[in-house]
């Protein structure tokens, strides 16, 4: 009796041995991926927190079982940010390589023809950080935007803040300075149609600088003397530092300040301006502290990975494992890694991500909406919305 | 075997081209072998300047973008199919260039480099500025091309392979012209020129337009090519840089020069862009190379190799100075003394 | 177009002849090079832009001023100016059109490894001073003078002051401003032309270590951030007179005053265009600028 008691707890032994050890080991041909990024250039900064996003998510899924019990294997690219060089690797990488799937890069500029390269081959082209108008207005089927909505909806909670603010302290007057850049443009665009068309709040300023600008003193001082109580600027990271510094040289003190990115970027903005971050807004896709789908596990991983603390993983990052996350989900889903099955896929489920549920429109525009975050001490706060907030929005800002 | 081959090997290469989209039939080879093509085109093309005439412009890259966005803004206003409107409007470029050339020409030297750097920035500053025409920084797109996803990239290829040829050609013409002697008289010494008789402004000018054309022409054809163009990438100096290290490379002021040193940087900056990606040093590669080229190989492949054969080969040179002089000897040698065992030595054949 | 207040122009103007003031320092090396060589160094803003990032890290690791750090980094980037001198310029065909390229190449070489040594973002020293500024009374209008270009404006001074009495009062300033003259002359009278142009360009390089030390003071700055440098440079010293120092000064308080009047009146947008313009058309139209002499070359 003894011995058949034994001989049963032996089998169960194995057997959960066994199951752990097909789960952590996938078997058959690996599932191949491609992408390219800008790992130098102009844009390596955000494409190298892409690429760590994408390599976060290929070793969450092979610890897992893989996609569909294969493994799956990762190729990446450098473009050097450079158009060209990004078109002929997704060539090559189709073409030459021959992977199974590919996924985008960094940016609308690179997206932009790069996923034109992908509808060629009927490739599904689901990407982290393209979401500027003209990255939909192209007829294009197979291209999804990983992120809660097309760029330009990042100026929606911000403006929707301002116009639910009592007549009293709603801002009368504002400026908007932005880069020439699709992306932060869009934003601003957007941002002026909200608030002047539908808020009748008066623009008193409206620059577009070079991307090369170092030197907002100049523009800084005659915003002062115009003295708007709200400033928009359509920044990328740089800028939005050089720009606050100078509106406190010149004692320009607005009631509020949204930038497009830069206070989104938590570390080199705090590096940058030190105390004179307070109170700044700018728009989110996601946040470390999300409860979301498999967030724990992607900042338990990235941080084992490469180290820091869940504060230092950037927004890029997570927008490239919520590709990850799609692409997944839909695989599974098919069960097949058939690019026009999943193109066609894409377009009806829902995915859960950690930036929240995942549905894409006709042109892969995705259906949900951005976060608005307020600079409160050393912690960038998310204040909207509010099942999501950690804190009230403060208004007016502190002087900076 | 030798000479046979000389004379004949420029078919050959033809011929060779021809096959190459069939023997490597991925489509990223043609993409290879069309952007390859595309730098030798705009290599030629800027050697008529820099190379004939000795006057380098660091900033023809503002041609290549003005080529780029004329064929781009055409195929959306106008529904212009740019493989016949790039040919066309790159001849709006030569026009641009002609005057602007006309008016640059004055400086000469380092000046005129600079001034040629100033004109490319002023260029992709009104790119980036003129909104309402060229879309402002996130630029244009145009229209896919008709025919089908496999063979995208092989009609493109095979139509910079003639305007390679008609580039060569040009080139090769030019510089057996009286024009051409004109240009190689003014980069030897432009004071000993003029007094000669040439008149060197017209001929500065027309040489600066001519060698716009084909950057102008490339620009256009790269434009359809990409589909979409934006003034930070149409306008980059480094487009205009690799004109001039393809052209050192393979010898400056060479006929076919340019186009050795296009096949060679093109594909091992694809390789070295492959093999050492993931930094910048692809950069400080170019750089390098090109400081090495001009540090230990000023003149280029060709006329190095040109020069090392001669030597190597000289009595049977077909260099016609060496020639001379080699029979120049052999007959003096022949009337002071016959040697008695060689009968044969005074009877040579006349130089042919 | 519209025409600011009074009170804006002033405070505009004001900060323009401070960051003019700082221009000169940036192209007080280049214009020497040209004076003494008849090389325009393309690699100027690539140098400039190491020296900015050498008192980054000063700053970053070791908590040096970077005022302070003036005192480690100019010796060091003398020493780098005399070895690329003798070793990569002096080796190469005396011809412009070269010259131009070989600094040119020097640029990208040097981009593509400090990019890969710094990444690409966007960089600048924070110090306690930073965002501080210096109320000035003129009247009823109170100007503010920021800390950080008072004390970007006060090097400058001083190191355009000992660059002065350098070239005024010793031999080596004699032998320099001999073989900007002349450099046959200079060699018959026994100045040893090829030794005055090594150290020219280490006192070239020394000045723009100073510059980039101010520069990472003022400005954010990236690996690929020369290029924009280098053709503003490139106007200041044009528009001044290539070759001439005291050309220099004045081309740069012209471009920073110019500069920062045209980003309030038309549009920040457009202002670089008029440092490009008076770039094409100061060599197009009157090559020697406003004090240089005429750059003749053969």
């Amino acid at each position: 009796m003894r011995r058949w008691h034994l001989l049963m707890a032996g089998m169960v032994i194995l057997f959960l041995l066994m199951t752990t050890y097909l789960n952590a080991a996938p078997a058959g041909p690996p599932i191949r991926i491609g992408a390219s990024l800008p790992l130098t250039g102009r844009f390596s900064e955000p494409g190298t927190a892409a690429k760590r996003g994408y390599e976060v998510w290929v070793k969450i899924v092979n610890d897992t079982g893989g996609m569909l019990g294969r493994p799956v294997q990762l190729t990446v690219l450098d473009n050097a940010s450079v158009q060209r060089t990004a078109v002929a690797d997704y060539e090559r990488l189709i073409t030459v390589d021959k992977v199974d799937l590919v996924v985008g890069p960094f940016s609308s500029f690179l997206v932009i023809p790069t996923s034109e390269v992908a509808a060629r081959y009927g490739y599904a082209f689901v990407e982290p950080a393209g979401g500027a108008p003209g990255v939909f207005n192209r007829g294009l089927r197979n291209v999804f935007f990983a992120q809660p909505a097309s760029g330009d909806k990042q100026a929606d909670p911000f403006a929707k803040y301002i116009l639910s603010l009592p007549a009293d302290v709603r801002p009368k007057t504002y400026a908007v300075i932005s880069q020439d850049d699709p992306f932060a443009l869009g934003v601003v665009e957007r941002m002026k149609a909200l608030l002047t068309a539908y808020g009748k709040i008066k623009l008193v300023l409206d620059e577009v600088y070079p991307a090369d600008l170092t030197d907002f003193r100049a523009i800084a001082t005659k915003i002062a003397a115009l003295n708007p109580d709200l400033i928009v600027g359509g920044t990328i990271l740089e800028d939005s530092i050089a720009q606050i510094r100078a509106y406190r040289e010149a004692g320009y003190q607005p009631r509020g300040a949204f930038f497009t990115t830069g206070p989104s970027l938590p570390k080199p903005f705090r590096e940058g301006l030190g105390r004179a971050t307070e109170g700044v807004f700018a728009s989110m896709s996601w946040f470390a502290g999300s409860k979301d789908y498999q967030n724990a596990e992607f900042v338990a991983k990235y941080v084992e990975m490469f180290g820091g603390t869940p504060d230092d993983i950037e927004e890029d990052s997570a927008n490239a494992f919520t590709v990850g996350q799609v692409l997944q989900q839909a695989v599974e889903k098919l069960k097949s890694i058939d690019n026009k099955q999943l193109i066609e896929e894409l377009h009806r489920g829902t995915y859960r991500t950690v930036v929240g549920p995942l549905s894409f429109d006709a042109v892969g525009r995705p259906k949900g909406g951005f976060m608005l975050l307020q600079w409160r001490g050393p912690k960038f706060l998310i204040v909207w919305p509010s099942n999501r907030a950690e804190g009230k929005p403060v208004w007016p800002k502190p002087r900076w | 075997m030798l000479p046979h081959l000389t004379r004949r090997w420029p078919v050959y290469a033809v011929l060779a081209l021809l096959a190459y989209p069939w023997i490597w039939r991925a489509p990223y080879f043609h993409l290879l072998g069309f952007d390859t093509l595309l730098g030798a085109t705009m290599a030629v093309s800027w050697n008529i300047m820099g190379g004939y005439t000795g006057y380098k412009s660091l900033g023809h890259s503002a041609f290549f973008g003005l080529g780029a966005y004329l064929v781009a803004i055409a195929a959306n206003r106008w529904g212009w199919n740019p493989l016949w409107s790039a040919p066309l409007l790159a001849l709006v470029v030569v026009a641009v260039a002609l005057l602007l050339g006309w008016i640059m020409l004055r400086t000469t030297g380092s000046a005129f480099v600079i001034a040629t750097i100033a004109l490319l920035l002023i260029f992709r500053l009104l790119a980036l500025n003129l909104r309402g025409i060229t879309g402002g920084a996130p630029g244009l797109s145009q229209p896919l091309p008709p025919w089908s996803p496999e063979f995208s990239r092989l009609p493109f290829f095979y139509y910079m392979l003639i305007w390679t040829l008609v580039a060569v050609a040009v080139s090769a013409f030019i510089v057996r012209s009286r024009f051409g002697l004109g240009l190689l008289a003014i980069r030897d010494d432009e004071g000993k020129a003029e007094m000669v008789g040439v008149n060197t402004t017209l001929y500065k000018v027309l040489a600066f337009g001519l060698s716009a054309y084909f950057v102008g022409l490339g620009g256009g054809i790269w434009s359809y090519f990409q589909t979409h163009i934006s003034p930070v990438f149409a306008f980059d100096l480094r487009i205009g840089v690799d004109m001039i290290l393809m052209t050192m490379l393979g010898g400056l002021g060479t006929v076919w020069g340019p186009v050795l040193g296009a096949f060679i940087l093109i594909p091992a900056r694809d390789f070295i862009l492959f093999r050492f990606g993931a930094t910048q040093i692809h950069l400080a590669i170019s750089g390098a190379l090109m400081l090495a080229i001009i540090l230990f190989l000023p003149r280029g492949i060709l006329p190095t190799l040109q020069e090392w054969l001669e030597r190597r080969r000289a009595p049977a040179s077909a260099f016609v100075g060496a020639r001379l002089m080699t029979e120049l000897r052999d007959e003096s040698a022949a009337t002071a003394s016959t040697p008695p065992g060689d009968p044969h030595s005074r009877v040579r054949p006349a130089p042919r | 177009m519209s025409l600011p207040p009074t009170s804006v122009l002033i405070q505009v103007a004001i900060g323009g002849l401070l960051t003019g003031g700082v221009y000169a320092l940036l192209v007080s090396g280049l214009t020497l090079i040209f004076g003494v060589m008849r090389v325009i160094n393309i690699a100027h803003g690539a140098f400039l832009v190491l020296s900015a990032y050498l008192a980054y890290w000063l700053f970053t690791l070791l908590g040096m001023d970077p005022i302070v750090s003036i005192a480690v980094l100019a010796p060091l980037f003398f020493v780098f100016g005399v070895l690329v001198q003798r070793y990569l310029i002096a080796r190469v065909r005396q011809e412009p059109g070269l010259l131009v390229l070989v600094t040119f190449a020097l640029a990208i070489t040097l981009e593509g490894v400090m990019g890969s040594l710094w990444r690409t973002t966007g960089r600048s020293v924070r110090t306690a001073y930073t965002g501080e500024v210096v109320p000035l009374a003129l009247g009823d209008l109170t100007v503010r003078l920021p800390i950080v270009q008072l004390v970007g404006f006060a090097a400058a001074v001083i190191a355009l002051g000992v660059l002065y009495l350098l070239l005024t009062r010793s031999d080596l300033g004699r032998a320099i401003r001999a073989t900007i003259q002349n450099p046959d002359a200079a060699q018959l009278v026994g100045v040893n032309v090829a030794l005055v142009r090594a150290l020219t360009f280490g006192a070239a390089l020394a000045s723009v270590a100073a510059g980039g030390a101010v520069f990472s003071l003022i400005w954010t700055f990236n690996a690929s951030s020369h290029e924009a440098w280098i053709s503003k440079m490139l106007s200041i010293v044009v528009l001044g007179g290539m070759g001439s120092l005291p050309g220099a000064l004045v081309g740069a308080l012209i471009i920073g005053v110019a500069e920062a009047v045209a980003a309030v009146t038309i549009t920040t947008y457009l202002s670089p265009i008029v440092s490009y313009l008076i770039l094409f058309f100061i060599l197009v139209f009157r090559p020697q600028g406003l004090l240089g002499s005429r750059i003749r070359e053969a």
